[in-house]
C-alpha cells in the first residue's frame, strides 16, 4: 500500500497551480483573480488569487539579550531559548520548536512521536476502523456460519470507529446501523452453530 | 488526526480516488480512502495560491454513458422489431433506462469543481448536483485564505512623523 502510494506520488509531484481543466502548468502571468483562459486547453475557468506571506521566525540570540537574561538552546548554542520540550524539558530555540497545535516539542521528540502517531496534528496515516467494521459485518453476512467472529470483529472495530469518528467530528449514524448489523450477525451465527450441533447429535441417535 | 472539530466541505469520488474534504482551524485536509488505509494531506490556508472553480461535462463518464445506453436501447429495439420478443425489448429497456437517466443528469446539471492550489498539495472538490454548495464552498475557502494569510502578514513598519527639532536661532 505504502509502495503503491510512493510510486504515485513520485508519478505525478505537485508542482504548483495548474489548470484545473487539463493540468497544464500555469505560469506566474496565469495566477490572478478573475475569469483566466488556459493558453493550453483554452477552456474557462474562475480563480482567485493570493499571495501568501513567508512565516518569519524571529530568532533571538544570547549574545543579543545577554546571558542572564535568557538561556542558550540546546541544539544552537548562540541562540537564545524561547520554551522547553514538553516531552524532554530541553530548552529550545524559535527554529527547533516544532509546534503543530499540540504543544512545542524538540525536533528529536517531534520525529519519536510523530513516528508513533501519538501527535494528532501530524497524522497523515491511520485505519479507518468505520471502514473495518462494514467490511467485517458484510463479510459475515456473506459466509453466515462465521457470522459469530466477523460479527464480534466489526463490534470491536466499531467500538474503535466511534472514537475515530466524534473525534473528527463526523456523524455515528452509519456506524450505529453498523452495530445492529453485528449483533443480528452474532446471535444469527451463534444460532447456525447451536442449529448445526443440534441436527448432529439427533443425527447420529 | 487535528485536534478540533472538522466540517466536511465535499467529497471527490472517481473512478481511481476516493477522498473527502474536510476543513479545520488551519487548513484543508483531504483523507484519500485505499481500503481501510486513509492517507491524509494538508493545504494550509497560509500556503493558499490560487482557488478555482469550474464547470465540465466529464467526458470520459458522458461515453461510457451513451455506449451503454445505445448498447442496451439498440438491443430493446432489436428484440422489439425485428425478433418481436416484447419480454426481452422490455428488459433491455429496463437495462438502458439508468445509463440513459445518468446520462441526461450529467448533461443538464454538469460537474462543478473547486480546487485549491497551496505551495506543496492541492484540493479538489467535486459537485454533483449542487451548484449552490459549490459556490458557497469556493467563496469560504477563499474568504478563510484571506483572513488567514492577513492575520499572518508582517505588520507595515509604523511610521512615526518624528518632531523637527526647532532650529537654532539665526546668527545676528
Amino acid at each position: 500500500m505504502l509502495a503503491q502510494t510512493n510510486t504515485r506520488l513520485q508519478t505525478q509531484p505537485y508542482e504548483g497551480p495548474t489548470c484545473p481543466r487539463c493540468g497544464a502548468r500555469l505560469m506566474a502571468d496565469w495566477i490572478r483573480t478573475g475569469i483566466v483562459r488556459c493558453p493550453d486547453c483554452n477552456g474557462d475557468f474562475e480563480a482567485t488569487a493570493f499571495k501568501p506571506p513567508s512565516r518569519q521566525v524571529h530568532v533571538e540570540h544570547v549574545l543579543a539579550t545577554g546571558p542572564i537574561e535568557a538561556n542558550a538552546c540546546a541544539n544552537h548554542a548562540k541562540n537564545a531559548a524561547v520554551t522547553a520540550c514538553q516531552r524532554c524539558g530541553l530548552l529550545i530555540c524559535a527554529l527547533c520548536d516544532m509546534n503543530v497545535g499540540t504543544g512545542s516539542y524538540c525536533p528529536a521528540c517531534f520525529d519519536r512521536l510523530r513516528s508513533e502517531n501519538a501527535l494528532q496534528g501530524a497524522t497523515t496515516r491511520y485505519r479507518d476502523y468505520a471502514s473495518m467494521a462494514r467490511i467485517s459485518v458484510i463479510a459475515g453476512f456473506l459466509l453466515l456460519f462465521l457470522g459469530a467472529p466477523f460479527g464480534a470483529a466489526s463490534l470491536y472495530y466499531a467500538s474503535k470507529g466511534f472514537k475515530q469518528l466524534r473525534a473528527e467530528g463526523r456523524s455515528i449514524v452509519g456506524l450505529v446501523i453498523v452495530v445492529v448489523f453485528a449483533v443480528f450477525e452474532i446471535l444469527g451465527g451463534l444460532a447456525m452453530i447451536l442449529l448445526l450441533i443440534y441436527g448432529l447429535t439427533k443425527g447420529t441417535k | 488526526m487535528t485536534p478540533g472539530p472538522r466540517r466536511k466541505l465535499g467529497r471527490n469520488v472517481g473512478v481511481m480516488t476516493r477522498e473527502l474534504i474536510f476543513e479545520t482551524a488551519d487548513g484543508i485536509e483531504v483523507d484519500s480512502r485505499e481500503g481501510y488505509e486513509v492517507t491524509r494531506k494538508r493545504v494550509l490556508f497560509e500556503e493558499v495560491l490560487l482557488v478555482t472553480i469550474h464547470r465540465t461535462v466529464g467526458v470520459p463518464y458522458v461515453v461510457v454513458m451513451a455506449v451503454a445506453t445505445l448498447l442496451f436501447g439498440g438491443l430493446t429495439l432489436i428484440f422489439q422489431f425485428s425478433v418481436s420478443e416484447p419480454g426481452a425489448a422490455l428488459t433491455f429497456a429496463i437495462l438502458a433506462f439508468p445509463f440513459l437517466i445518468a446520462l441526461i443528469v450529467r448533461l443538464a446539471l454538469k460537474l462543478d469543481f473547486v480546487t485549491v492550489f497551496g505551495r506543496r498539495s492541492k484540493a479538489v472538490l467535486r459537485f454533483a448536483v449542487n451548484k449552490r454548495r459549490a459556490r458557497e464552498a469556493y467563496g469560504h475557502i477563499c474568504s478563510r485564505a484571506r483572513e488567514v494569510q492577513r492575520s499572518i502578514e508582517p505588520a507595515p513598519a509604523e511610521t512615526v512623523a518624528a518632531e523637527e527639532p526647532p532650529l537654532p536661532p539665526a546668527p545676528e
